[in-house]
């Protein structure tokens, strides 16, 4: 599969990296095609959405991630949560995409303007998934599911590392373990 | 009828019944994030910021599509975002209030991307964390007053996602000691006459 991998930390030495490079391995290992984008190497050049379809056609990083995102048949997602939430700046990504990502004709779901079939995502936080899931009722996976269920993507696949700040390398070694895991249900589907 | 309207406009509560129940002049700072002000969730902003400055209420408006140029995403390094202008700036004036008021329209069942890059931003000064892991807030902020919009009604946004941006701004707010959060959904923008989004409105800032 052409996987479009996204990655939305501007620390590059902690765990979130550490399994965002464990999925990439484990991708291309499967004979997967990656191209990875590390969303704050363009942090400067990320535009917040406007409602403007001429404006948005006018930022060059706008255009070519729209680019790679319809070559893709896969995405990979991995973040840090951030306020119960994506970071700003993949809520930036996932902004963008929709101006052409689908078309809204009726009921609860859009028609796919991509070949996306599948899309996983991982995300570490600093809470543990007892206040996450149980007490909030996983509100960033409620948001993505969803976002992710309206563009017409039919596959999505979550995993959550928790209580990253109390994290040793063995729990590491097991949440790396199951993440190769995760990576061989890429599959094409076709 | 009623039930209609119920699903299309809630507003949830928490600890307080009013906003402002003293009714002593608080300083609002008053964040709006759209870049359309020719719709509904500016109408909304508008005519909560008027209301406020009529009761007699210190009002500091920040419209962050003014400055979407200039906001930057939050970076763990602090010397990074302290050389920015726009964080120095906002971090003075959300310091300075008392009072938040939010208003945005929701962007895929959260907020829009600039909305969540200012709450990214406050998390270097609004708060520390004590030896014992307890939070002590760092700013005076005493009560948060949220309106957000959606195309969606208030039965599906609860069936989808189950109110994934309440739960987001809540837990945000309470983490950050802020405990008296209303929160007002107008939902169903689409599917509902401007006299009935305008009565809306002015059901909600009644009650600022």
């Amino acid at each position: 599969m052409k996987v479009y991998a996204i990655f939305a930390n501007d620390n590059t030495n902690g765990t979130s990296h550490k399994l965002f490079k464990q999925a990439i391995e484990s991708l291309q290992k499967d004979g997967h095609e990656v191209d990875t984008l590390l969303l704050y190497d363009k942090e400067k050049d990320i535009p917040f959405f406007k409602h403007s379809q001429e404006e948005m056609e006018n930022n060059k990083f706008y255009l070519e991630n729209k680019e790679r995102f319809l070559k893709a048949d896969a995405l990979l997602i991995v973040f840090p949560l951030f306020w119960y939430s994506v970071p700003a700046i993949l809520k930036a990504w996932l902004d963008m995409i929709n101006a052409w990502a689908y078309k809204y004709e009726s009921g609860i779901h859009a028609k796919p303007l991509h070949s996306i079939k599948k899309a996983l995502v991982i995300y570490s936080s600093m809470q543990s998934k007892e206040v996450l899931a149980k007490k909030l009722n996983s509100p960033v996976e409620n948001q993505l599911m969803e976002t992710f269920k309206f563009i017409g993507i039919p596959e999505i696949e979550m995993y959550h590392v928790d209580d990253v700040n109390n994290i040793d390398p063995e729990k590491l070694a097991l949440h790396l373990e199951q993440i190769t895991k995760i990576c061989k249900t890429c599959k094409d589907k076709k | 009828m009623k039930k209609f309207l119920f699903f299309t406009i809630a507003t949830i509560i928490v600890n307080n019944t009013q906003v402002y129940p003293d009714q002593k002049p608080q300083h609002v700072y008053a964040v709006f994030a759209n870049d359309n002000t020719q719709g509904l969730s500016h109408a909304a902003f508008e005519q909560a910021v008027s209301t406020l400055n009529k009761k007699g209420h210190k009002v500091d408006e920040m419209k962050l599509y003014d400055h979407h140029k200039d906001i930057p995403f939050f970076q763990h390094g602090k010397d990074i975002m302290e050389n920015n202008a726009f964080y120095m700036d906002n971090q003075k004036r959300f310091l300075e209030a008392d009072t938040l008021l939010i208003v945005f329209p929701m962007y895929w069942y959260s907020m829009p991307a600039i909305m969540k890059a200012w709450i990214d931003m406050i998390n270097a000064w609004a708060y520390k964390f004590e030896k014992d892991g307890s939070i002590k807030p760092l700013h005076s902020v005493k009560k948060a007053v949220i309106i957000y919009t959606s195309m969606l009604d208030r039965n599906s946004l609860s069936e989808q996602v189950n109110h994934a941006v309440e739960a987001q701004m809540l837990q945000t707010c309470k983490f950050l000691s802020i405990n008296d959060v209303t929160i007002h959904h107008i939902g169903n923008v689409y599917g509902q006459s401007k006299e009935e989004l305008t009565k809306h409105i002015e059901n909600i800032t009644q009650k600022l």
